[in-house]
């Protein structure tokens, strides 16, 4: 081949140039520190390096909203626990104060400490977070969650909207939870009432065991269908054995006739009476609901009292009445409206021993049913924590993952890189050395 | 028989003589660019002398043009990835991304949503978003940069090549008129026309003739004259009237123009034609694309919840206008056309050119064209005499994702014809609608109320808001319900309820629920009152609920999550999320200069390697030279002694007769 002096110094020229693209290149990819200093040196893993980017760029926020998340979860858990623990302490100064070894002065000490407490508890439903706003006031963070009404009641004024967080692609968590349904809509002491319609007994009734009894209204109560609140109990003598209305009636007539001739023999005898004494056999009672299905019956003693699903009947006076018994509509209130009203019954001198037995009651039956929601939010709380933690475990992990991924696309094997310039340089001091040479190598030099 | 010895000892003087030139003029040339080696040959006369024949260049015209086809491809190549890289660099660069932007974007909106009464974080959130917008205009800035650029050089190329056409053929006159004067061929004419013609091989593939008189005639590859004679043709740049962002090549005869054939041009011509249609306008619609979809979600879900002032949430984006070119024949003016993205529906908008024409009276066809200007096999037609426009005069377009205003159909004539793209310039179009923070519209428009009185613990929850506006949905202000929408939902059994409106009458009764999802779907009353509600857990007879705005409060983020959730969902043609397009969109990128940069390197070798041979034929070399030149010095001191001893005969002859 014929090689004419174009050729030779082109070729060492282009040489020289592809010699110095070469260092620049893997200088380059050196300061950069990545395989990949443009799209077009890898466009596939480029395009895999920007997913996982943007996968760790979203790992990160969800890693954010935990953080922000764990942050009011953790304030709520903080206030329900010490309101739990609030409660704790009331219930224990009520079973205290239920005790008739205490005199008005003991109790009144007792209802001095539980108004403190309940001052205490109304703090903590009102509880604010760092930047001020009531945790436990719904959506409605800028307003206080509950409110004092004029008439003394303490009254919830939030609403029950519930904040979430994202903390995955397709996983939300509620960060708050609304006072309406962990404070406020708590049941309160559920009752019945009874009224004597036919029958002159004496009739006082309450409930005596609150467990059976929630346990029968459960089961019967109903808003829409009022007859199947309604029951009847039935007293007759021994010789009855079914709940005879009209029977029942004409005994207790008859009964009423003997009465008051009694009373006369008896005004002449100077002799004190009292018909609602009774010494005699037992009696038998049906229990039966609004349609005349009997629900319990059996033999009684007039002088005890009759307990039937937890109610405790009295009827003091010969069997043979008639009672309606009607369930009372269950209420919801808060447990602060609830003691208030124990410690003003507690505080009353003029209150009945059955009246500040019924208000402990109530105060107590509150703070259990609190503790049962205070407990069911806590634990829900407890559990978004728990989920969160291992979300954060996850996510964690999956960072981890996609760095190594990133790293495996696009990292750059220093060692290589290194092997490679130090090459390229080489290459290139040699093309340099080259072209000095064929610098002299002409004949005319020797002519 | 003397003088004969003196004839053949001249002849060989000058023979040498002439030969010492062509070597000196060789070896003098050596780098002139096109220079191609000569050559002087002799003839052997039947008298003992030698005779000069001619001075010829050394030349092979195959070798020639391949390497004119090698250089044009290369350049094509060269040129084409040089531009390339620059959009390659710039958006491999992760601080250019737009993905960054889309994740601070959406981190910042998410951070709201941790407290939706902050307003410094509003604000924060504001002001990422109106980074966002510019970071659309700065990506649609750098593919528009790059165009005009191309587009720049475009058009100096093809001044640069009427200038190179006007010189061959100026020079074609120039080669007849050396060459009727002398016997030599015009060598250095000729080395200068082909040097032109490769100059020229770099701006355009091109194909050259030479005729029966031995000039050169161009023409481009497939066929079009550039050169014929002494006479150039005009090339011209002009505004393709189908799609004026494209340019497209005319061949000016003087009296008419005849258009060029913009596919395999060649060349850097070719090169930036083709970069222009594919690369340039394809990335700036992807970007147009992309911002009209996150825009328009945007827009649609914000107005679905209240903003921090308790409004209900207005357009966060404003999507420019989509600008028309009327076709060069149109006789009617239809002044009042316009388009406009259909709100809710950006995920059927394409990167498609539509041409909306008049066929009759009062029908209009939109014709769908891809990028490569090919049509799409689905029409569209708009029947004025059937389908009705909005209050604002607009027809909705049924599948396209965008709606036509046609204004006065009289102005249009039949044949008519407008393009348009809707994403074109899409992405410099975006602009911010939001004046502050307070507009993002995080809260959910309404609430629910628990009746104290219910038996059961059962939660009601929003579940889905699909429309608020007061003219077709429930409420009728941002914190007020119409009178007779759903006010309250009352379950009259355990499997049975009762939707009422404000006055407490019932709109819907269900009976035999199975599942307790959806409840105004299950009355059929989810469309009408624009959001629907589950229940979690089981009612109780007797249950009711209220529902109303009144019942939400500032610190709500369930429109907020419903706001960043739009950042995973598949927004662009209802396929990809914007970070995957923009990643499609970088890889194609990187992809195109990846395949440039090989073919440019590899016709970098074949153009180098023909450009060898080339050279291994009509190159000088300085050492062949140098033999030649001792060579001929000797011929030349030969031929001397030739006449010396001629003379020396001569005077041993005249020396005999004394």
């Amino acid at each position: 081949m014929r090689v004419t002096n174009n050729q030779i110094y082109g070729q060492s020229s282009r040489a020289m140039s592809h010699a110095n693209d070469r260092v620049m290149d893997i200088q380059k990819k050196i300061t950069e520190n990545t395989s990949i200093v443009s799209p077009s040196d890898n466009p596939v893993g480029a395009r895999e390096v920007m997913q996982y980017e943007s996968s760790n760029q979203s790992l990160k926020q969800y890693d954010n909203n935990m953080k922000m998340a764990k942050g009011h979860l953790e304030y709520e858990e903080v206030a329900l626990q010490s309101y739990n623990g609030l409660l704790d302490e009331a219930r224990t100064m009520l079973i205290q104060a239920d005790n008739t070894a205490n005199t008005h002065q003991d109790i009144g000490a007792i209802a001095d400490q539980v108004s403190s407490m309940v001052d205490s508890m109304e703090d903590l439903m009102n509880s604010r977070s760092a930047d001020g706003s009531y945790i436990f006031s719904g959506t409605n963070t800028q307003a206080p969650a509950f409110t004092h009404l004029p008439d003394g009641t303490f009254k919830w004024s939030g609403n029950e909207g519930q904040n979430f967080a994202q903390i995955s692609e397709s996983r939300k968590v509620a960060v708050s939870d609304s006072g309406k349904h962990i404070f406020e809509d708590v049941w309160k002491r559920n009752t019945f009432s009874t009224k004597l319609s036919v029958g002159n007994s004496d009739v006082v009734s309450k409930v005596s065991n609150q467990d059976d009894f929630d346990a029968f209204l459960k089961r019967h109560f109903s808003v829409t269908n009022q007859a199947s609140n309604h029951f009847v109990l039935t007293t007759t003598p021994l010789s009855m054995t079914k709940p005879d209305a009209a029977a029942i009636q004409s005994l207790v007539s008859q009964r009423a006739q003997d009465a008051a001739a009694n009373k006369t023999a008896d005004a002449k005898n100077d002799n004190k009476y009292d018909e609602k004494s009774y010494i005699g056999p037992p009696g038998r009672y049906f229990f039966a609901d609004s349609s005349g299905n009997i629900i319990a019956s059996g033999t009684y003693d007039p002088n005890k009292n009759l307990i039937i699903q937890g109610m405790s009947f009295s009827l003091k006076g010969d069997p043979g009445a008639i009672v309606d018994v009607d369930l009372n509509k269950p209420e919801r209130d808060n447990v602060v409206n609830v003691l208030r009203n124990t410690i003003k019954v507690m505080k009353d001198p003029n209150a009945s021993s059955e009246e500040r037995d019924i208000a402990l009651k109530n105060g107590q039956v509150s703070i259990v049913n609190t503790q049962t929601s205070v407990g069911r939010v806590r634990s829900m709380v407890g559990a978004r924590l728990n989920s969160m933690t291992e979300r954060g475990d996850f996510s964690t992990a999956n960072q981890m993952a996609n760095t190594m991924a990133q790293e495996r696309v696009a990292g750059l094997d220093m060692g290589k890189a290194a092997t490679e310039l130090s090459m390229s340089e080489t290459a290139l001091n040699a093309s340099q050395k080259l072209f000095t040479r064929i610098d002299n190598l002409s004949l005319f030099n020797k002519i | 028989m003397g003088s004969n010895l003196y004839a053949i000892g001249l002849s060989g003087l000058q023979s040498s003589r002439a030969r010492i030139d062509t070597t000196g003029q060789n070896t003098s040339n050596v780098d002139t660019a096109g220079y191609s080696r000569q050559k002087t040959s002799t003839i052997a006369e039947a008298n003992g002398t030698v005779r000069i024949k001619d001075t010829a260049r050394i030349v092979d015209k195959f070798v020639n043009e391949q390497v004119r086809n090698d250089v044009s491809a290369h350049s094509y190549y060269d040129t084409y990835h040089s531009i390339m890289s620059t959009s390659d660099q710039l958006l491999g660069e992760k601080s250019v991304s737009l993905n960054a932007y889309l994740s601070k974007t959406f981190k910042a909106i998410q951070d709201v949503n941790n407290d939706p009464t902050s307003s410094s974080l509003r604000d924060i959130a504001f002001s990422n978003i109106k980074d966002l917008v510019q970071h659309y205009h700065t990506l649609s800035n750098l593919v528009g940069e790059q165009k005009s650029i191309a587009d720049k050089r475009l058009s100096t190329s093809v001044a640069e090549l009427n200038n190179i056409t006007g010189q061959i053929a100026q020079l074609n006159g120039d080669i007849l008129k050396e060459e009727t004067r002398s016997t030599s061929p015009a060598n250095e004419l000729r080395d200068r026309q082909e040097e032109l013609a490769k100059k020229l091989s770099g701006y355009l593939h091109i194909k050259v003739d030479y005729s029966k008189t031995g000039v050169m005639t161009v023409a481009l590859a497939n066929g079009q004259p550039l050169v014929m004679d002494k006479t150039p043709t005009k090339l011209k740049v002009e505004e393709d009237p189908k799609n004026p962002q494209n340019k497209k090549l005319y061949i000016d005869f003087g009296k008419y123009e005849v258009g060029v054939n913009n596919e395999n041009l060649g060349g850097s011509i070719g090169a930036l034609v083709d970069y222009s249609a594919d690369f340039a306008v394809k990335s700036d619609r992807l970007l147009g694309q992309s911002a009209i979809s996150i825009a328009d979600r945007m827009n649609q879900q914000n107005k679905l919840g209240l903003d921090g002032d308790g409004n209900f949430g207005q357009d966060l984006f404003r999507i420019g206008r989509i600008s028309f070119h009327a076709g060069q024949h149109n006789i009617g003016n239809a002044s009042d056309l316009a388009v406009r993205v259909t709100p809710g529906k950006s995920a059927e908008i394409t990167t498609d050119t539509y041409e909306l024409s008049k066929t009759d009276n009062n029908r209009f066809l939109i014709k769908a064209y891809d990028e490569h200007g090919h049509l799409r096999k689905h029409v569209t037609e708009i029947n004025t005499s059937t389908m009705k426009p909005d209050d604002k005069g607009y027809y909705q377009v049924p599948g396209l994702g965008f709606d036509i205003r046609l204004g006065d159909i009289s102005k249009y004539s039949i044949n008519d014809v407008y393009n348009f793209s809707p994403t074109e310039g899409a992405a410099t179009g975006l602009s911010l609608q939001a004046n502050s923070g307070e507009d993002l519209a995080l809260r959910a428009p309404i609430g629910v109320q628990t009746n104290p009185n219910n038996m059961s613990d059962a939660k009601l929850m929003l579940t889905s808001v699909t429309n608020t506006h007061p003219d077709r949905s429930a409420f009728k202000s941002s914190d007020e319900l119409y009178q007779n929408a759903p006010h309250s939902i009352v379950f009259t059994g355990d499997h049975s309820f009762e939707v009422r409106d404000g006055r407490g009458n019932a709109l819907a009764k269900v009976n035999n629920m199975t599942n307790f999802k959806d409840l105004l779907t299950q009355a059929g009353l989810a469309k009408e009152a624009g959001f629907d509600l589950s229940l979690q857990g089981s009612p109780n007879a007797g249950d009711e609920f209220d529902l109303g705005p009144q019942f939400t409060g500032a610190a709500d983020d369930y429109n907020g999550l419903k706001l960043v959730s739009l950042q995973d969902k598949p927004l662009i043609g209802g396929k990809t999320s914007l970070s995957e397009s923009f990643a499609d969109l970088v890889a194609s990128v990187g992809s195109k200069t990846a395949s440039l940069e090989t073919n440019k390197e590899s016709s970098d070798v074949v153009m180098n390697q023909s450009i060898a041979r080339r050279d291994s034929i009509s190159g000088v070399s300085l050492d062949e030279e140098a033999v030649n030149l001792l060579k001929y010095q000797q011929a030349y001191s030969a031929s001397a002694q030739v006449i010396t001893a001629a003379r020396s005969t001569f005077d041993t002859l005249l020396a005999a007769m004394r």
